[in-house]
């Protein structure tokens, strides 16, 4: 061997030993200043809440726009700026709003706010000759559990009217057990209803289920104004029924409401024909307007795996204004999600002072419009900035720790693919463990109620990392109450504010955890897999195929 | 002329590259809910392997893919049932064509009874009868002189569906003594705890249960195949016309030993008798 080999082949030896060493030697060092400065400034009054298509959001676009510029990341937007422009719609129901039930004879006029709610408003909603209504169950088809509430009737232009919730089961096999699939939420009801050719659909609230809440909490969640895609064409009326007003739904059917709750406590709900229908003409307040996506990318160091990319999303929208509470109407949204939109500006700090480490490229996507069903992320998937087939996973930040230091991290979503190896790692090296998604978690943080959702359902490989209940200070009882009451008293109200208690440690702590583990997947040696099974497969095997 | 025949090697390579860049097919699906899951394990194995194909897959029933493969949104319709006249109709109004069917698997249902039940076989007359409510003893079948607990799957189930169409004629379920159960396994624990219990659902080995023979013919793979057991159908996949290229390609995929193994591991029976 020669001599200049000998040299050659030392010098490749240094190379990958400072390189492992450096990979050892992140500095990962999140600033808790940062964090509490960048929360502060998006939660501030002055934004007004963040709401979708308003001024205080585009004050949000603008600064998270001018945080990347800071840092050097590339453009990935429209004309090589940072905002992706998203044509939106908005429509306000007005009280002029008419429905109509016919019995017979008899014609009940329904008040909005007090009979009902438009669970999806606009113009698209008139319906003015009466429409027949038919009772579907639940209103769902779940071909792996062998059950379909559509099966023994008609639906095709017609009024579905379904009740809140899935069967109710012991059995882990069978609709999850005791934990909530996806079958059970109304966006899936909905678009179930839609794809069987119903004109529109009718939600009764079920007070068997855990979701259940006074009319009064129903009426303030939906006071904000509905906002759809500009594109969006869905001809479907929707409405949301006070259990109160539901009995005349039922009148001269084979059931009434009260059979209904007996069915579904007995877990023998059917469908059947109803003798009602409904008409409805709607007043809309309307606007179309644009509200951005801000998107940048960290470009990868391997000449070949830069080719490849990992999408860091968080939401930096929230409800706006609302219905006052205790003299305020403003919903700050710092927890949900100012919070998780400071901990991805660090880590992209952070990431990009070791960009030189990242052999995958990085690209964080701040998405608008998740409160009002996962908007942003929705576009982003219709219009990638880089290939769908060629983005090997994502990384949403919905929500980061406050309460307390952690000793455990879990992973939802960490079951469908094999990032849940990378989570194993990423809580190895910091001397964490792992643990299941608590069940108490599952109705509010489970993998389908946020931007992850929508990657998924495009056959990226998704996960979101929360904070487990193993505390430093706390035992797992105090610390799933205090999220227990921050989902009852705090979320979506006016009080998650900056005014609200913060352990910026454990936020700090909780960033260091997903800046780790972006690290590993950046440089894992193969792209990640959904696990067999999984129903995003298929979605992926298309993308591929499509080159799309 | 090493430079020639490199650029046309080059020009061979980089033309083939491109077509099979644009070479990218798509195939859709829609129909059965019976065969949604099955159409979903075809498509993840058929795109694995022909990696350049996009496979979609839709329910909502067999008369709704009907209609789609009709107006053409759809390459195939799956169906659980051959088409009625009226759905072959509008296939002739709008493709000038009644629409091909290709059986591509068979679906079983199975009587099962508790182990202990002296009762072994009962004619198809006689399980629609105890289910109609019009037998209520097994004595009336041979066996003790208990009653018949009957275990039924909710309404809402392609099971019950199955066994109401081709065992009761469309009737509707006998309404007393039933017991109804949510999932095909709470039926089979539901049979094996109950010595007088008769319960249905597809072939599922258990030491709690047994199969009732029907009309003498055992439900094994032999005589499902050989259609001598009286409670089967055919699933089939309809094209409006003889199917040519990649959607051809996907058919003879699916009546092949890939597709037909995902028959079999998806609960249905492969249609070839050898198989």
């Amino acid at each position: 061997m020669s001599l200049f080999k000998i040299k050659y082949l030392l010098l490749i030896g240094l190379y990958y030993v400072l390189a492992a060493a450096g990979q050892e030697n992140r500095e990962i060092q999140i600033n808790i200043e940062a964090l509490r400065n960048h929360a502060e400034y998006l939660a501030d009054d002055e934004l007004r809440g963040r709401g979708t298509g308003s001024y205080g959001e585009k004050l949000a676009a603008e600064y998270l726009a001018m945080e990347f510029e800071r840092l050097n990341l590339f453009p990935l937007g429209d004309n090589g700026n940072y905002f992706q422009n998203i044509p939106m719609h908005s429509s306000e129901a007005l009280p002029g709003c008419q429905a109509l039930l016919y019995n017979n004879t008899d014609t009940l006029n329904l008040e909005l706010e007090k009979d009902y709610l438009l669970f999806k408003s606009g113009a698209q909603t008139l319906v003015p000759k009466p429409i027949e209504l038919v009772f579907v169950g639940y209103g769902i088809f779940a071909p792996e559990y062998d059950y379909n509430d559509y099966q023994s009737v008609d639906v095709s232009n017609k009024i579905v009217v379904y009740l809140d919730g899935e069967p109710e089961s012991t059995d882990k096999s069978y609709f999850n057990g005791s934990e909530q699939t996806i079958y059970a939420y109304p966006e899936s009801k909905e678009r179930m209803a839609i794809s069987r050719g119903a004109r529109g659909s009718i939600l009764l609230l079920n007070p068997h289920t855990p979701r259940f809440r006074t009319w009064e909490h129903y009426v303030q969640n939906y006071a904000f104004t509905e906002i759809t895609l500009g594109y969006s064409v869905t001809a479907h009326l929707s409405l949301i029924l006070n259990p109160k007003s539901a009995d005349h739904l039922f009148k001269n059917a084979q059931n009434s409401l009260q059979d209904v709750y007996t069915m579904d406590k007995n877990n023998t709900l059917k469908s059947f024909d109803l003798e009602t229908s409904l008409s409805f003409k709607g007043q809309f307040k309307q606007r179309d307007f644009i509200s951005p996506n801000v998107i940048a990318m960290l470009s990868g160091s391997d000449s070949k795996l830069k080719h490849e990319y990992i999408i860091i999303t968080a939401h930096y929208d929230h409800l706006g204004i609302g219905k006052p509470m205790l003299a305020d109407s403003i919903y700050n949204g710092f927890g949900d999600n100012a919070l998780g939109c400071a901990g991805a500006l660090e880590m992209a700090r952070v990431l990009s002072g070791n960009r030189k480490m990242l052999k995958r490229s990085i690209i964080f996507l701040m998405v608008t419009g998740e409160e009002k069903g996962l908007l942003g992320s929705t576009y982003y998937i219709d219009h990638p900035a880089v290939p769908l087939y060629r983005t090997i996973a994502n990384l949403n930040v919905d929500g980061l720790a406050m309460f307390d230091e952690f000793n455990d991290i879990v992973g939802v979503g960490h079951e469908l693919s094999d990032l849940d190896e990378t989570l194993e790692e990423t809580a190895n090296q910091l001397g964490l463990e792992t643990s299941p998604v608590p069940q108490q978690f599952m109705v509010s943080e489970s993998f389908a109620r946020s931007d992850q959702i929508s990657f998924a359902k495009a056959g990226i490989p998704s996960i979101l990392i929360m904070d487990g209940l193993q505390y430093k200070n706390l035992t797992p009882v105090q610390g799933l109450q205090m999220h227990m009451n921050w989902i009852d008293y705090i979320y979506h109200t006016p009080f998650d504010d900056k005014d609200q208690t913060i352990n910026y440690k454990a936020t700090q702590q909780h960033c260091r955890v997903l800046t780790h583990f972006i690290f590993n997947i950046a440089n894992r040696k193969s792209e990640p897999q959904w696990n067999p099974g999984t129903p995003y497969i298929n979605a992926r095997l298309q993308t591929i195929a499509e080159k799309r | 002329m090493k430079k020639i025949l490199f650029a046309i090697i080059l020009l061979l390579f980089t033309s083939c590259y491109y077509t099979n860049q644009n070479d990218s097919k798509t195939i859709r699906l829609k129909g059965s809910d019976t065969m949604y899951t099955l159409s979903r394990h075809w498509a993840e194995s058929y795109m694995k392997t022909h990696p350049q194909t996009s496979v979609y897959y839709e329910g909502g029933g067999t008369g709704s893919g009907a209609r789609a493969l009709a107006n053409g949104s759809v390459d195939i319709c799956t169906a659980s049932r051959p088409l009625r006249p009226e759905e072959a109709q509008i296939l002739v109004d709008f493709t000038g064509s009644l629409g091909v069917s290709h059986r591509v698997a068979k679906d079983a249902l199975c009587i099962y009874l508790h182990p202990a039940n002296p009762v072994n076989s009962l004619t198809l007359e006689q399980v629609e009868k105890i289910y109609l409510g019009e037998i209520t003893n097994w004595g009336q079948v041979g066996g003790n002189n208990a009653v018949i607990e009957l275990y039924d799957r909710l309404p809402n189930s392609g099971t019950h569906l199955y066994l109401r169409e081709h065992v009761l004629d469309g009737e509707a379920f006998h309404a007393d003594h039933k017991m109804s159960v949510a999932s095909a396994a709470d039926m089979v624990t539901q049979v094996a705890e109950d010595v007088n219990a008769i319960g249905y659902g597809g072939i599922i080995q258990h030491p709690g249960i047994k199969f009732s023979k029907i009309n003498n013919i055992e439900p094994i793979p032999e005589n499902i195949q050989n259609d001598s057991y009286p409670i089967i159908r055919y699933l089939y996949l309809y094209t409006p016309n003889t199917p040519q290229g990649h959607v051809k390609r996907f058919i003879d995929w699916v009546l092949g030993p890939k597709g037909q193994a995902i028959v079999e591991q998806t609960g249905f029976f492969p249609i070839w008798q050898d198989s």
